[in-house]
């Protein structure tokens, strides 16, 4: 009975993905099965999660509810689909270049190497779980006292009772979810949760680019990010910052797919979502929802503006009445005057203590020849980044990390707390979060392997122009 | 565009999938390595266990204050503090309390303690002792 809410949230999820690719088909075609799951998962977890913060807020979070709200999250977006899929597809009129020849190839090494970090994934769970620390000192209490009887939700955003109250609860509602269903605190919900969060990770980054870009491209990135062994350490960890990392690279691929074409408002309305989902998961999905969202009228896609903020709206509604009515103050800068965090500003030595920790993490996000910065070069290198791809989407969706990262250092310069302590316990979960987003940004400018070839690349019509010619 | 050889880009790319193969593989022995070695850190699943017993004998509702031989800003202290926290939700545990704040105080050591003297020392008087070095008190008359 405790998966139930999980299976409901991606079920819920997937449904309403195959509605959004039965209305605004993708191209090719055949990528559906690799996106409606990856950001099916996504969209379902977050809404799931919203809508327990709802019911605890609202005093109607037993198992009952969560059972028939979960009804609910599931039974609209299948009544659609049934609808929808009685309708022909409509073509997407999208010639598909012919593909690698060797996408097979890195297809079995992505999933080979996929399932030796399932392996390890699998392990770390069995060894540790109840999680690493974060877990069972911050995350999964949270989700206890959210599965606990009527009331003592408040507990997890008691000040003096819990560290980080103020932490959104996208991750902890959700696994709260599935205890309050099962009656159980049984860590299999959590180690459940994180296993999803992890493969539609891997779903949204290599499905988002092979939409985008090409397969070719989609497979060579999800061997990028399946090399980068800081960021899959993290996926048993029971953290939220690989959901986080997901929200982010789900919400800037959802943008980039619906503004290729006109009617692509569903997708935006997607990636609005998921940047909200984003404030949703940790304190630090605030500011890259709002500066996603606020800068995305510069990225020259006016149209696409309203449906994307739309999305955002109704989960950014509820961040906002969790930060203001429930949530307490946050204690990344208290504690210290406004003068003191100047002094902090104003002192060179705390930029190079940054910068060095910096360097540190990027020397250790892989090992030896197999180095995710030593890839990437060879794969500049060999394929070259196409001058075309620069668009103003793709500087919007790079000013974005950007300012991401530059909100990171500036929180660091200025906290209040230990700065070495802090960046030896935080710097590798912030380059997680931001990493799938970052390598879903640049693999987006890589020319295709297809394309580089010195051989002609016929393009092969889609099968619906194919079968208009017979 | 430069116009490169198909062998050349065919070898780069599976120079490529196999260093990030590679990668995956040294990923995979060092976590299965550091997870035979050291499965559980903090020995959380100990902790839980340890006390489980606690969590079952308070009323629903108790709140309870902590006390410990190990301080907070030890690692393994706050790692006792926090396992015993979460194995205790979703009653809530406060690491600094007064005692009108709090039903029970919860005395979690590492060593096994003397319980006449911890009485003694914070006014408190012993419920029940689950166990070398756990024990559940309430505040003496009360």
């Amino acid at each position: 009975m405790q998966f139930l809410p999980l299976f409901n949230a991606a079920l819920a999820g997937c449904l309403w993905m195959a509605v959004l690719a039965q209305r605004q088909p993708l191209a090719p075609a055949r990528l559906r099965w690799l996106l409606i799951p990856s950001f099916g998962i996504a969209a379902g977890c977050g809404a799931a999660s919203f809508l327990h913060f709802l019911l605890l807020a609202g005093g109607l979070a037993g198992p009952a509810a969560v059972l028939l709200s979960d009804a609910a999250l599931a039974l609209v977006p299948m009544s659609l689909w049934l609808r929808a899929r009685r309708k022909p597809i409509p073509a997407s009129g999208a010639d598909s270049p012919a593909p690698f020849r060797y996408n097979w190839l890195l297809a079995i090494v992505l999933l080979a190497g996929l399932a030796f970090v399932l392996a390890a994934h699998l392990d770390s769970l069995r060894t540790r779980p109840h999680g690493d620390w974060d877990a069972f000192s911050i995350w999964n209490v949270r989700a206890r006292y959210l599965a606990g009887p009527e009331g003592s939700w408040k507990t997890a955003i008691a000040p003096g009772l819990m560290s980080h109250p103020d932490y959104p609860l996208l991750v902890s509602g959700l696994v709260a979810r599935c205890w309050t269903a099962g009656g159980t605190f049984d860590t299999l919900a959590p180690a459940a949760a994180a296993t999803i969060f992890f493969l539609a990770s891997v779903g949204v980054l290599t499905g988002a680019l092979a939409t985008l870009a090409s397969l070719s491209v989609g497979l060579l990135a999800g061997l990028v990010l399946m090399a980068t062994s800081p960021w899959l350490a993290l996926s048993a960890s029971q953290y939220s910052d690989i959901p986080l990392g997901l929200y982010m690279a789900g919400g800037l691929a959802a943008a980039f797919i619906g503004a290729r074409s006109e009617d692509g408002w569903g997708w935006m309305a997607l990636g609005g979502f998921l940047c909200s989902c984003a404030a949703w998961t940790k304190n630090e999905g605030l500011p890259f929802a709002l500066f996603a969202l606020l800068s995305f009228p510069l990225s020259g896609k006016r149209r696409a503006v309203i449906p994307l903020w739309l999305g955002s709206l109704p989960g950014l509604l509820v961040v906002a009445v969790f930060k203001l009515v429930y949530a307490p103050p946050g204690d990344v800068l208290a504690g210290q005057s406004a003068a003191q965090t100047l002094a902090k500003f104003a002192d060179l030595s705390r930029y190079s203590q940054v910068f060095e920790a910096v360097y540190r993490q990027i020397i250790d996000l892989g090992s030896g020849p197999s180095h995710p910065l030593l890839l990437l070069v060879l794969l500049g290198l060999v394929l070259r980044f196409q001058a075309r791809a620069a668009t103003p989407l793709l500087y919007w969706a790079g000013g974005v990390l950007l300012l991401q990262i530059a909100t990171y250092g500036a929180v660091y310069v200025a906290t209040p707390h230990d700065l070495n302590w802090l960046l030896g316990t935080s710097l590798s979960r912030l380059f997680a979060q931001v990493w799938p987003a970052g390598l879903l940004t640049l693999f987006s400018a890589l020319n295709p392997p297809e394309r580089c070839l010195d051989e002609p690349t016929p393009t092969r019509p889609h099968p619906s122009a194919r079968r208009k010619k017979k | 565009m430069t116009r490169r050889s198909p062998p050349g880009i065919h070898l780069s790319l599976g120079a490529f999938a196999a260093l990030s193969l590679y990668g995956v593989l040294t990923y995979y022995w060092r976590v299965d390595d550091a997870n035979r070695r050291d499965p559980d850190p903090y020995r959380v699943e100990f902790q839980v266990g340890r006390v489980a017993p606690v969590r079952e004998a308070l009323p629903p509702g108790a709140r309870l204050g902590y006390l410990s031989d190990l301080p907070f800003s030890d690692v393994r202290g706050s790692a006792m503090f926090f396992a015993a926290q979460y194995g205790l939700a979703p009653h809530p545990v406060q690491l600094e309390f007064k005692p009108n704040e709090v039903d029970f105080v919860l005395g979690y050591f590492a060593a096994v303690p003397d319980l006449a003297k911890i009485q003694a020392e914070h006014s408190l008087q012993l419920v029940r002792e689950f166990g070398p070095g756990v024990a559940l008190f309430r505040r003496a008359g009360s």
